[in-house]
């Protein structure tokens, strides 16, 4: 049987944003770790997009030596804490585990061992500088995993950052109550202490171009995101009290609107919220709107097994109260000035498509009114459009297999490029980005 | 040392007028565009016009309306600024040329001058108008003057110029060939100017919405433009005032108003 995580009890965790999920303890860290069959060819790590070598690293658990299981972790992936605690293991190393539904949880395991090490405050070295000289635009992600590979390597790394912290989704999309602060702040802390400089409040294409960039630099790596929100053209979205999920996540977790007015931005108190979409962002928003108080309800187009959103936080939501209206689409926001309601249609199966799937088509007649006060859309977001490089139609960066953008010593990757959110992409492509980077600064050097 | 306070002045009633040291930002400026300041770790981020750059500093002109505002308000010279972004949104094209007309009121008296600035420069000519409720609300009238071929105030009260609202001044003038409008101000005030010119003259306006970023993550600062959703500050904040969708723009600033007045005890929405 899985070892199950405490987690904060289903009432407290709505008068508070503290992590909900508690994570082991050793104890459970060591009986979860025993479970482990060590398998000869482990499936596990073939689900993993990072390819972290999991048996070996649960080895080090069971043999009481966190230490060498995070250096085990860190050779694939240099951001345990966070991927430890919101990866989709589910869809992941934990669906390809042998074990079927007793699965190890081997993203509890992780996230143990990088509380571990955090504790643990070991002296690093800092690493001897050379000459090179990488910009790193976007601290996102992306950024984080191109620094925290190449700085022991002694490059000069400055990373740029558009707002005035950084971490980019990590800190204004993450929620407090899935990942604390300090998980990001830590990383930050540990950047610094590698060398790499952090400058803030500087944007992309408007405090200095990607050409100033490329002269300054040796390498810039362009990891920018994409985060502009998506509206979806319905009537009644601009009416007062709708609001981008974006808007809501950085009003509250950026900005800390939910502590207003001693925070200075401000944030409603609504009565009754509808969101709109089943992205992890989505319920992220739900979730925080249910802890300001409002009564939720989330509107999906599809199947409640066809929401994208992680399965364990789907659980946690519906045990914060929070209801899911699936086979729904939102027709028209309703109000005057302000929002007092929403039209929703519901859907069905219609007829099979030349694919073979059935498409979802809406029921005729059959509109009904929610009452509410707010509306929060999540319908996914754009990258913004870098003009000097060459770009899809939707404006993701194009970049060859290593990484490489139009520009010579441009690299990029994660959501900019992907053009989707997806932490772990962000994460590979770094990988992938740095050391096609190091390739490219050390052929420079002999 | 950067984002200092060179300068502070109040130039009108409740009005400020800032210096601010911040070199990158001051050698990017164009006119038109804008900077997102936060005042400390608890602050919100507040949007200003760069009203005037140098080689190193910025201009900024601003009214007391809230709590940031007042706070702002409250440091000397020498002061730190927390967190300064920018320069943001697109850069002025600046349209239009031979008579031109600038209609100003507010913060946007200080709003027109880069502009006004940069089409004087190429030898367009120029009537300025601005409004004010009384003789205590104007500033910068003589660098404005000296900007412009020719400048008509107008107040509500009469106490300086004509009476009456510039809006009203605009109405006079529009007998005359105008190849250009440009108005900045309150949103009431740009909207009435935009009734008046309204399939006569091109006009355009810079929009003053809520925003939370400022760099086009949120879309809080999203209005209806030709039916079309735009962000100020990504495609803005100048747009073409034919176009704009007056009274969604105007309800969505009254949208924070109840917690503002909650935070500050006072508020003045509405632009």
């Amino acid at each position: 049987m899985r070892v199950e995580e405490k987690k904060q009890h289903r009432f407290r965790r709505l008068n508070n944003f503290d992590e909900v999920g508690k994570g082991f303890t050793e104890q459970d860290a060591k009986k979860e770790a025993e479970r482990c069959l060590q398998c000869k060819n482990p499936t596990c790590v073939k689900g993993c997009p990072l390819g972290i070598d999991i048996p070996s690293f649960i080895k080090e658990i069971k043999e009481d030596s966190p230490f060498s299981a995070v250096k085990k972790i860190k050779e694939q992936n240099p951001l345990p804490s966070v991927c430890g605690r919101i990866c989709h293991n589910e869809n992941l190393c934990e669906a390809a585990c042998i074990q079927g539904e007793n699965a190890i949880s081997i993203r509890l395991l992780e996230r143990f061992c990088a509380e571990k090490e955090a504790l643990s405050q070991t002296t690093l070295k800092k690493p001897k500088k050379n000459k090179k000289t990488i910009a790193i635009i976007g601290s996102g992600p992306a950024g984080m995993t191109v620094a925290g590979i190449l700085a022991p390597y002694g490059y000069t790394i400055t990373m740029f950052e558009a707002m005035h912290l950084p971490g980019g989704v990590l800190r204004f999309g993450i929620p407090e109550f899935r990942m604390s602060r300090d998980v990001v702040n830590a990383e930050f802390t540990y950047l610094e202490h590698l060398g790499v400089k952090i400058q803030k409040n500087s944007i992309l294409g408007k405090s200095f171009s990607l050409e100033e960039m490329r002269d300054t630099y040796d390498a810039v790596f362009v990891g920018v995101g994409a985060s502009i929100p998506k509206f979806i053209d319905i009537p009644g979205e601009n009416l007062n009290g709708v609001y981008s999920a974006n808007e809501y996540m950085i009003r509250t977790n950026l900005m800390r609107g939910n502590s207003f007015p001693g925070h200075h931005t401000p944030l409603k108190k609504h009565k009754k919220t509808v969101v709109i979409g089943g992205g992890n962002l989505a319920l992220d928003a739900a979730r925080t709107a249910r802890r300001m108080g409002a009564d939720v309800t989330m509107l999906f187009k599809r199947s409640f097994d066809e929401l994208p959103a992680k399965r364990s936080e789907v659980v946690n939501a519906q045990e914060e109260g929070i209801e899911l209206l699936m086979m729904t689409y939102a027709k028209q926001i309703l109000g005057e000035g302000a929002v007092q309601g929403i039209e929703c249609t519901p859907m069905m199966l219609g007829e099979m498509d030349e694919f073979g799937e059935k498409k979802h088509v809406p029921i005729e007649d059959s509109e009904f009114l929610i009452d509410c006060d707010s509306v929060i859309i999540s319908m996914g977001q754009r990258p913004h459009r870098i003009h000097e490089l060459q770009c899809y139609s939707n404006g993701s960066i194009m970049v060859d297999d290593q990484m490489r953008a139009s520009m010579k010593g441009v690299f990029s990757g994660g959501d900019v490029v992907a053009g989707e959110p997806s932490l772990l992409k962000a994460i590979s492509d770094g990988k992938k980005a740095a050391a096609s980077i190091h390739d490219f600064l050390s052929g420079d050097m002999f | 040392m950067e984002n200092i306070i060179k300068k502070k002045q109040k130039i009108a009633e409740n009005t400020f007028e800032i210096d601010l040291r911040c070199p990158g930002i001051a050698k990017n400026a164009r006119p038109g565009q804008f900077v997102m300041v936060r005042l400390s770790d608890n602050g919100e981020r507040i949007p200003f016009t760069i009203v005037n750059s140098t080689k190193t500093n910025i201009t900024l002109v601003f009214k007391v309306v809230g709590f940031s505002t007042k706070a702002l308000s409250n440091l000397r010279k020498g002061s730190h600024i927390h967190d300064i972004a920018g320069p943001l949104g697109c850069p002025s094209p600046l349209e239009g040329a031979g008579n031109l007309c600038f209609v100003a009121g507010g913060v946007g008296i200080a709003g027109i001058y880069p502009l006004l600035k940069a089409l004087n420069q190429k030898g367009n000519n120029l009537i300025t108008i601005i409004g004010a409720k009384s003789k205590d609300n104007l500033f910068w009238v003589d660098k404005i003057r000296k900007e412009s071929n020719k400048v008509l105030i107008a107040t509500e009260d009469g106490s300086a110029g004509r009476r009456g609202t510039a809006v009203d001044v605009l109405g006079m003038i529009m007998r005359r060939r105008l190849d250009m409008v440009y108005a900045n101000g309150p949103l009431p005030m740009m909207k009435n100017v935009s009734k008046v010119t309204w399939r006569m003259v091109k006009t355009r306006v810079a929009l003053s919405t809520l925003m939370v970023d400022g760099i086009g993550l949120c879309g809080s600062c999203r209005v209806k433009v030709k039916e079309k959703q735009k962000f100020v500050c990504l495609d803005g904040p100048e747009f073409d005032a034919h176009e704009i969708d007056w009274d969604e723009i105007i309800r969505r600033t009254t949208m924070f108003c109840d917690e503002e007045a909650h935070a500050s005890k006072k508020c003045k929405c509405g632009g």
